[in-house]
């Protein structure tokens, strides 16, 4: 399986009066994307805006992130099972806008009113503070903004704010499909040098049971309570995984750090030079007793085994204990079977880092990187535009919160309040030293 | 841990909890196992009669261990059948 992946770069964006892309400008016909975005009857008001890197801009209710990005050749689609059928992917040729995202900031009446499944949304602050720990403030964004009718349901919601973000990714990404890319990088599990260290990457990742999105789906598919799985780290690049639209918390992966999962992107490209990637070990967490977390880990760690795997990279979403202690227990299982294991989390640790890091541990956990704070303050300066907020409105992140003016500066307690403000998977840029 | 502040002040503590590990690594006393993480008192899938015993039998065995003396992290589990997964 070799898929090509071709760059267009976007350096700016604009609207005009056709929707196309040259000499890294993408030009939107604003009119056109709206009306294909509206004939969802369940859309009762659409816009869109952009956001562009170092302006005081403030984006509020985003829900997900998206990569413009389109199959020209091999089989299957982007977002397979959702934009087309549930064909395996990751051949062939796919086209990708970088430097640019679609991002729905939409608002709906929720009838979940509270708890995990509830419906919740972040910020995103294109300057300041809030703009070195996540890489959307780096990217435009084109904000999708969408007003759902009073009638949808909780899925609902979730599928319809999906299916649009997806198409007008599609769309713009349609612009490229007869031209000449800027780069193409190849990304193929070609057989390698025997000599080389036997790597596979365990894929943590929390879903729920009890909602209407499990959280994190395949080919379009919520995963539920599931055993670990195996699958090609080429599916990632052609959007295999998506999320749940409803809940944009930054706490959560988008479907663009799938897109990019940077973790299985180094892989990829250590692949055949340093070592010898295997492949990715899904592994839904959060098993509800330790029972279930000792039968996920021994599934996921007999996989590794069974590929002959020398040693395992580990990683998990979303900063719940819970689900942190099937990660430490998978990896346990792997050190027992005699391979060796790395782990990369964000820590909790208190606003100033001397709380305790880590809610669980196992002795075999030896090797462990830190992918920076989940809960550090923020204080973020006044906007000079707000855009997912009418004029006058409050915002508020998660359902009966005390709403706030996004006009004004904010103390926020947590990172995870930003889109892309949690890093899983390894792709932040910030490092911190000892002193 | 709050089960360790409050034994600090002379009080026998019991932590019910589905995640014994977690309890035993803290330093907990004496950890009854619960039935699930997100019920670790009963079963909500159970029929009503059948949760109704699996709650008294919890409660049961958590009396027991309040009054049972242990030098270390010790686990308790109630005599039932707990649903898997």
């Amino acid at each position: 399986m070799k898929l090509e992946l071709a760059e267009f770069p976007v350096k700016n964006v604009r609207f005009g009066k056709q929707t196309g892309y040259a000499d890294g400008i993408l030009e939107i016909d604003k009119d056109e994307l709206l009306t294909s975005v509206l004939e969802d009857r369940k859309i009762a008001w659409a816009d869109v805006d952009v956001a562009f890197p170092n302006e005081p801009t403030r984006v509020l209710n985003v829900r997900d992130v998206v990569e413009p990005r389109i199959k020209v050749s091999g089989p299957g689609c982007v977002f397979p099972g959702i934009l087309g059928p549930a064909e395996t992917v990751g051949e062939g040729r796919t086209h990708r806008l970088s430097g640019v995202t679609v991002m729905p900031a939409a608002e709906y009446r929720p009838t979940i009113l509270s708890g995990a499944y509830a419906q919740n949304t972040s910020i995103l602050d294109m300057w300041g503070p809030a703009a070195q720990i996540t890489p959307f403030a780096s990217t435009i964004n084109v904000i999708l903004l969408l007003k759902l009718t009073d009638s949808v349901s909780e899925l609902e919601a979730h599928n319809t704010i999906q299916l649009a973000e997806l198409k007008v990714a599609q769309r713009l990404a349609e612009t490229t499909r007869n031209r000449t890319p800027e780069n193409i990088e190849t990304f193929e599990l070609f057989e390698a040098d025997s000599t080389l260290p036997r790597v596979v990457y365990i894929l943590g990742f929390l879903t729920g049971l009890h909602g209407p999105h499990s959280l994190v789906a395949y080919y379009g598919l919520p995963i539920q309570e599931a055993l670990p799985t195996f699958v090609h780290p080429n599916e990632f690049l052609d959007g295999a995984f998506t999320t749940d639209a409803r809940r944009g918390n930054g706490g959560h992966a988008s479907t663009w750090d799938w897109m990019n999962q940077p973790m299985v992107l180094r892989l990829l490209r250590e692949h055949g030079r340093r070592l010898n990637f295997l492949g990715v070990i899904l592994q839904r967490t959060r098993f509800e007793t330790e029972f279930g977390k000792q039968v996920s880990a021994t599934c996921a760690s007999q996989i590794a085994r069974l590929l002959r795997a020398d040693g395992a990279i580990i990683t998990r979403t979303v900063p719940s204990g819970n689900n942190f202690m099937d990660a430490m227990i998978t990896l346990q299982a792997c050190e027992r079977k005699g391979i060796k294991t790395a782990l990369m989390t964000p820590e909790w640790g208190g606003t100033d880092g001397t709380d305790l890091p880590l809610v669980f541990y196992v002795p075999e956990a030896t090797a462990i990187v830190s992918a920076g704070s989940l809960e550090r303050e923020l204080k973020l300066s006044v906007p000079s535009k707000v855009i997912g907020v009418e004029k006058g409105h409050l915002a508020r992140l998660y359902l009966g919160d005390q709403p706030f003016d996004p006009w004004d500066e904010l103390d926020r307690d947590g990172w995870r309040d930003i889109i892309g403000g949690i890093d899983w998977f390894g792709g932040m840029r910030i490092t911190c030293k000892e002193y | 841990m709050i089960a360790k502040e409050i034994e600090r002040e002379g009080i026998p503590v019991v932590l019910i909890t589905a995640m014994t590990m977690l309890g035993k690594q803290v330093g907990t006393h004496r950890i009854v196992t619960g039935t699930k993480i997100p019920h670790p008192c009963g079963d909500p899938n159970l029929p009503k009669e059948a949760d109704r015993a699996l709650r008294r039998e919890i409660v049961k065995c958590t009396l027991g261990a309040l009054q049972t003396g242990v030098r270390s992290p010790t686990v308790f589990v109630p005599d039932v059948k707990y649903t898997l997964g």
